[in-house]
């Protein structure tokens, strides 16, 4: 079955595609090849009797979304990667040297390769529907645009937009599109192909970015050398820290083929631009396509797209329109936020009204943030305000078909409240806990119908972490998780299932990395050394600096609850009890492992520390930090697989790069084990085991980690 | 009882349960939030302790006196914002101080005839974000210049401009100022202490009553409060800021007429603060609140409003009572509590003494025996509107609900509220506690 469906209704070429089972268009280079052949029999017979030719999607609200990344994946040489994208370049090379204007009218997502296809054209059309993105997402699977992405884009919005929207990987909306001169028109849905052929028929100059005023400036060439590229580069690199080798690669690629010129002799009417640009674009594409950060980050991709459909449990979810939060502290002020900016009532209670004040100024200060970074409006920030109730007392509960508990982490507090509440709510009420490592089935053991009950937790910031556990006691039943996953995704968080042990699955694999770290301090590495080998691993911030983050007291709490869970294996290092004694609270305090001025920025190592904690002092070199640090949750990890905590390999590494930012270039904890192979980690734990039982390896780590 | 204007088959009218904010002065506690945001803590908290559905509605009634420019038809602001599902209608009623009444009385009125079973309404006011307006010389001015096109007519409009044209109208002073006869509601007070001959000492003494009952019953008032923060959110309010514990006639005496300097006796002691704060309140059918399977606090027998001379306005509450009356056939001593509004001290005592008035009763009320005497154990035993101010449009609500709270603690089973409105009128309203 062909997915193009070609046809001509009075002097106008209209291309549809409909790429079949797919609910949304796919290019791959089967669909390429097609296209090449009727572009070639168009050109052939049709080409002097049309007007122009319409691209569009015979999927109703849709576009292109994209290249096929499965197709992606399967290159395996550099080579090969290059010949790829120099063919796809040819083809929509073809639409632009017609001899006839084209037109792609876009209906929905149009991403990637899509958005390539349509700048190919000599007009762009879209429809005015608030979920379409358009862009060029490349760089977040570690590649850069190959179809010509990167030499056309810059035509249309000039270089300083163009090399922001390919670096970052932002799609942005149809009114910015509009604004931006991507688009050259945006109309309702119903009359987008009719808007198509209205400029098919007038034939409008075709939009070229035009560099006006101060900041033309810095478009044009010397300036644009001197300052736009290494100051774009610069603040890529930022976030990307030399772990993503795609944003040196498309700074170089467009710097070195911004002076280019298009041939002068070609009569084409769409956007045409010089070969030698998309000969390199295809070259560096062919590049990165075989790096192992692609890999890593396709792998990533896969598994976000899976986790999607991701459903175990056989049940239809309970509608939720009311949510009760037990607990104003900052994860149940988080929670709340969250769940009224996703749309529900919320009613937030607590035995004391400080609390609940000071919930409601950080949801204030979250949704003002978002307001200002233009994610929402002034009127929908009061609105999801609004949505949040508190009081001191039980009232809203009975409305509530979901009830989570926020409240001190200890076990007979948490009995007492979920006991208490749930003589308050409806017979179908789900109840959550958002303990952080505490038993769900000792808290269950105090409920009339335990099978309602599962833990919910969230990572601080709720608002910022993508990351969900639901835990499933012995007794939840699968209303319960299916509620609480579609739940989790409502609030556009990645959900996994894990199983009622203690840590669950996050802390138990972070909390011996943090206390390695610890071990590490004490016998004589410096704090800021311990944190630069994390962040070069590719950590968003080092161990010492997270559990400043998290709560010096938070952290402790955890950790010793793990060692009783787990005994020698979690043992908490000496230091970490002195550091805890001494009334040390990380960010929040003021003092941790490092000092924080008033607006909580790090000032420095805390000099403190020396006075604390005695300290060996043994030289350590880096390498055998990093193998500390990062083989100590591997090992771990997959002692949690041993005992099932997670399903698979995958929950891990969904869950580490999530629920800690690890580093995604690396694929996942588990993922990264892989790619250094079984072998090489048993090889590399063996020094290291008679440090402790931390460092001996599962039985089933070669199965594993092969 | 035969109670219901004589027609016994009539669809009887239930109140399921209410709730307010607390009320604080205009430019306190509550100054930062305006009407909207008052009307939705008040909304989602009725809907909180009763735990409805807000979708079961068929129509959100809400009084209010100065509607927020940002929020025209503020009754449907408040029930979007409080959580009420788009699809019920909703509607905002102004009939000036007794807003809050109308708002019951409208879902009233609308059950009676047949057009829907169950009303969320209530009163909503922040008098703190009444606006200042633009004076007419300088709109007139502003849109002569925003028209004028050419840079020479644009000076030519700059030219014609006065600073005199920015001196400010005050919106809550016009507000509070009668159209027709042009005097302010504190005149209006002055005008009944003349006419009924009360001196400013029965004047304090009354307003010092008022405080010293609402700080006793600080507790009972807690009852339908639903406490709420500051909008900054720096603080938690749970109680009425009105009251004051040291008051005294001596303070009370210190207070220099406001409204009449040179002779006269009303103070902003012996008057009402003007009060941010918001009430609701769920009206039902008794049928609706069988199918529902609830209980109902209270049930409303039936109301009234009467016309008279805006200059005394005050005298609205007795007018209106006497309509009331006589179509319930009650007697004044047939309620067991009585609350009146406070909007002045001079107002609330002319009105005790046209009520036991026989000359009043002929005169001016066609009847040839006084309506009765309000003995004061009855009246406003929780305080009222001197001490815990006047949200104008909330008022209303407030009083009965207030009204039913302590027939409801006092086991006592026939109530009346009443108030006076600005405008000059009344309005009535008899209860019985289920």
């Amino acid at each position: 079955m062909s997915a193009w469906q070609p046809r001509i209704e009075e002097e106008i070429a209209l291309l549809g595609l409909d790429v079949p089972d797919k609910k949304q268009n796919v290019l791959t280079e089967a669909i390429m090849k097609e296209l090449d052949a009727i572009l070639t029999d168009f050109e052939q017979t049709a080409a002097k009797d049309v007007k122009g030719i319409v691209i569009y999607s015979a999927k109703p609200g849709s576009f292109i979304a994209g290249a096929d990344v499965r197709e992606i994946d399967g290159i395996t040489s550099s080579e090969e990667g290059r010949i790829k994208a120099a063919l796809g370049q040819k083809i929509l090379n073809r639409i632009s040297l017609l001899p006839v204007p084209s037109v792609a009218a876009i209906g929905g997502y149009c991403l990637g390769g899509g958005l390539e296809m349509a700048l190919a054209c000599t007009y762009r059309v879209a429809a005015l529907d608030e979920k379409i993105r358009i862009g060029l997402p490349e760089t977040k699977l570690g590649i850069l645009p190959g179809f010509g992405g990167t030499q056309r884009l810059p035509l249309l919005v000039g270089m300083r937009e163009a090399l922001g929207m390919i670096l970052a990987g932002k799609t942005v909306d149809v009114r910015k599109a509009l604004r931006i001169g991507l688009l050259d028109s945006a109309v309702a849905p119903g009359l987008l192909v009719e808007e198509a052929i209205r400029f098919l028929r007038e034939r409008p100059r075709p939009h070229r970015f035009i560099p006006r005023g101060f900041s033309g400036l810095l478009e044009r060439a010397p300036l644009r050398d001197w300052i736009l590229f290494p100051k774009a580069l610069e603040q890529a690199e930022k976030k990307a820290r030399g772990h993503y080798p795609a944003i040196p690669a498309v700074v170089k690629l467009m710097k070195e083929t911004a002076a280019l010129r298009p041939p002068e002799d070609v009569t084409g009417k769409g956007l045409i631009v010089a070969p030698e640009g998309l000969a390199r674009e295809a070259k560096a594409f062919g590049k990165l396509v075989v790096t192992d950060v692609s890999r890593n980050l396709r792998h990533l991709f896969f598994l976000t797209e899976a986790r999607k459909k991701y459903a175990p449990y056989e049940s239809e979810p309970g509608v939720v329109t009311y949510a009760g939060v037990l607990g104003a502290g900052t994860m149940g002020g988080g929670i709340a936020w969250a769940l009224a900016n996703a749309g529900w009532d919320v009613r937030l209670k607590d035995i004391r009204s400080e609390p609940l004040l000071g919930a409601l100024k950080t949801a204030e200060e979250i949704g003002r943030t978002s307001m200002k970074r233009r994610r929402m409006t002034e009127a929908e920030f009061r609105r999801a305000m609004g949505r949040i109730a508190v009081g001191l007392d039980y009232f809203g509960f009975r409305r509530a078909e979901l009830v989570v508990e926020a409240v001190v982490e200890r076990m007979e507090v948490k009995q007492a409240v979920l006991s208490e509440v749930e003589r308050r709510v409806r017979a179908d009420a789900v109840i959550a806990t958002n303990t952080s490592g505490l038993s769900i089935d000792e808290m269950a053991s105090v409920l009339v119908h335990p099978g309602r009950f599962a833990g919910l937790h969230f990572f601080n910031p709720v608002h910022r972490m993508p990351l969900v556990e639901i835990i499933r006691g012995e007794k939840t039943d699968d209303r319960t998780l299916a509620t609480l996953f579609s739940v989790a995704r409502r609030l556009g968080k990645t959900p996994i299932l894990v199983e009622n042990r203690p840590g669950f699955l996050v802390n138990r694999i972070l909390i011996p990395y943090i206390l390695e770290a610890i071990r590490l301090f004490t016998e004589g590495a410096d704090v800021r050394a311990i944190d630069r080998v994390a962040e070069r691993f590719g950590m968003p911030m080092g161990p010492l600096r997270l559990a400043d983050e998290v709560g010096l007291d938070v952290g402790f709490h955890v950790a010793e609850h793990l060692e009783r869970c787990f005994g020698e294996r979690m043992a908490l290092p000496e230091a970490m009890r002195k550091v805890f004694e001494a009334g040390l609270l990380g960010r929040k305090g003021g003092e941790g492992f490092y000092r924080y001025d008033r607006a909580g920025k790090p000032v420095g190592v805390n000099p403190r520390l020396s006075a604390l904690v005695p300290r060996a002092g043994k030289a350590i070199p880096e390498t055998l930090m990093e193998d500390r640090l990062f083989l100590v949750m591997l090992v771990e990890a997959v002692r949690a697989l041993e005992e099932r905590v997670v399903g698979t390999p995958e929950d891990v590494d969904i869950g580490m790069i999530y629920g800690t930012g690890f580093p995604p270039f690396r694929g996942g904890l588990i993922r990264w084990g892989v790619s250094l192979g079984g072998a090489a980690v048993l090889r590399r734990l063996a020094p290291l085991s008679e440090l402790g039982e931390r460092f001996r390896p599962p039985e089933i780590l070669k199965d594993i980690l092969g | 009882m035969t109670s219901e204007s004589g027609v016994k088959d009539r669809e009887k009218v239930l109140i399921l349960d209410g709730v307010r904010t607390p009320l604080c002065k205009a430019g306190t506690d509550l100054a930062g939030w305006n009407a909207v945001e008052l009307g939705r803590m008040a909304f989602r908290a009725v809907l909180d302790r009763t735990g409805l559905d807000p979708g079961v509605f068929d129509e959100v009634i809400v009084g209010c006196v100065g509607q927020p420019s940002e929020a025209q038809n503020v009754a449907r602001a408040v029930a979007l914002a409080a959580g009420v599902p788009r699809s019920v209608p909703a509607v905002t009623v102004h009939r000036n101080c007794a807003s809050g009444f109308e708002a019951i009385t409208t879902a009233a009125e609308r059950i009676r005839l047949g057009r829907g079973q169950i009303y969320l309404v209530g009163g909503t006011e922040s008098m703190s974000n009444y606006p200042l307006l633009y004076s007419k010389s300088f709109t007139d001015w502003f849109a002569s210049f925003a028209k004028a096109k050419s840079p020479a007519e644009k000076l030519a409009a700059l030219v014609r401009f006065r600073p005199g044209m920015l001196k400010p109208r005050i919106g809550v002073v016009e507000g509070l100022t009668d159209y027709s006869c042009g005097i302010i509601m504190g005149k209006t007070a002055e005008n009944l202490a003349v006419e009924f001959s009360i001196s400013r000492r029965e004047q304090d003494e009354f307003a010092l009553m008022s405080h010293q009952r609402a700080i006793a019953a600080r507790e009972r008032l807690a009852e339908e409060i639903s406490p709420v923060p500051s909008a900054d959110f720096s603080k938690w309010i749970d109680q009425d800021n009105g009251p004051r514990e040291n008051q005294s006639m001596e303070a009370l005496g210190k207070l220099r007429p406001y409204f009449d300097r040179t002779a006269g006796t009303v103070t902003v002691g012996n008057a009402c603060p003007i009060t941010d704060g918001a009430a609701a309140m769920i009206v039902l059918s008794e049928s609706r609140c069988r199918s529902l399977g609830l209980q109902a606090k209270g049930r409303l027998l039936d109301w009234k409003y009467a016309g008279l001379d805006p200059h005394r306005m005050g005298l609205g509450p007795v007018f209106a009572t006497a309509r009331l009356l006589e179509a319930t056939n009650l007697r004044l001593s047939d309620f067991d509590l009585v609350e009146l509004n406070e909007a002045f001290a001079a107002q609330v005592i002319a009105c005790e003494r046209a009520f036991a008035s026989k000359e009043f009763a002929e005169r001016e009320l066609g009847r040839s025996l006084p309506l009765g005497t309000l003995d004061r154990e009855r009246l406003n035993v929780n305080g009222g509107a001197i001490a815990l101010g006047h949200p104008v449009g909330m008022t209303g609500t407030r009083l009965v609900l207030t009204l039913l709270e302590e027939l409801r603690r006092r086991e006592k089973t026939l109530g009346l509220a009443t108030l006076c409105i600005g405008g000059g009128q009344g309005g009535a309203v008899a209860v019985e506690r289920i």
